[in-house]
């Protein structure tokens, strides 16, 4: 009985250090999912300001179409103004 | 009785956790197998396609104003789509640009001259809605590519007009005050063009949580003259 005993105790512990490890690693990854969400969004929120700036730029009777679509599309917009270069080019 | 009872039933479970464990230790030693050598190719092609791009926004010019606030020159950022011609092949060109005409209309006729290497200029002045779709297009089609530039509007055509306020040209995307009171003023009305830098997938895409802001772009200041034109 001691034996089983035993063995089962072996088995729980090497169940709990493996969860542990899935846990640590689990946690660690829904905080580096988090902080990726947050900096997303931060992220966003300076390209819709630059988005804006923009806006102003174009001919007036195009100004309200660019705010709009603007607001769900702020990426795609900003890289149709500007002048990409490779990290080599440079 | 009871002993040996219990005795098996903990056996039991025992052989049942083994063999939990040997199954679960199977399908993560299979994965990382998978990972490291099945699909290795893919997952070194996926993290060495990432590159780090940067991208410059002109910056806008300032405007030209009279004592009264009253406009006389100022910028306005417009788009064009072009085309470069890589090929002699007419067929190809003409399936390039029926494509393209299925999502915007062009003159199909504007390529029929153009020389292998040459720019040909399809349309001007593109709406948002148009630089959207064509943002999506010129990935699958490099041949294609939108040029934002600035366009320097007058409040008045008269001819003696323009040659006091003068030209600007575009050097190195920027518009530079070359005659008049454009290149007079040139200093404080050229701006700080925005500067960023992203990194990008293998799709050409954005990964956006890795774009940051080198230095915001400053339009010119405007500036106000002392007497009326």
């Amino acid at each position: 009985m001691n034996q089983v005993r035993n063995k089962a105790k072996k088995i729980i512990s090497i169940l709990i250090i493996i969860s542990s490890f899935f846990m640590i690693g689990a946690n660690k990854m829904s905080t580096q999912m988090n902080f990726r969400k947050a900096k997303g969004a931060e992220v966003l929120e300076r390209i819709k300001l630059w988005h804006n700036q923009i806006a102003f730029e174009v001919p007036k009777d195009m100004q309200l179409e660019w705010q709009k679509i603007g607001n769900t599309y702020p990426c795609q917009l900003l890289r149709g103004c500007s002048i990409e270069h490779s990290e080599s080019e440079l | 009785m009871i002993l040996l009872l219990m005795n098996l039933f903990a056996k039991k479970r025992i052989n049942f956790f083994l063999f939990f464990f040997l199954i679960w230790t199977s399908v993560i030693l299979l994965r990382l197998y998978q990972i490291t050598a099945v699909d290795s190719d893919y997952f070194l092609n996926y993290f060495k396609g990432k590159t780090w791009k940067t991208g410059t926004i002109p910056a806008l010019r300032g405007r030209l104003l009279d004592r009264n606030g009253q406009l006389i020159a100022w910028s306005v950022r417009k788009f064009s789509l072009y085309y470069k011609v890589t090929t002699g092949n007419k067929d190809s060109v003409d399936i390039d640009l029926q494509k393209l005409n299925k999502l915007i209309q062009i003159q199909l006729s504007l390529v029929d001259d153009a020389a292998t290497n040459s720019l040909v200029l399809l349309k001007s002045n593109l709406k948002p809605v148009e630089l959207l779709k064509l943002e999506r297009f010129m990935k699958d089609n490099p041949q294609f590519y939108v040029k934002s530039y600035f366009e320097r509007e007058k409040f008045n055509d008269r001819r003696d007009v323009k040659r006091i306020i003068g030209r600007t040209s575009i050097q190195k995307d920027n518009e530079i005050g070359v005659s008049g009171l454009e290149r007079q003023f040139n200093d404080r009305l050229v701006g700080k063009d925005g500067k960023y830098r992203v990194m990008i997938d293998k799709n050409n895409e954005w990964i956006l949580e890795t774009w940051k802001e080198i230095q915001p772009p400053v339009p010119g200041f405007d500036v106000y003259l002392a007497n009326s034109i």
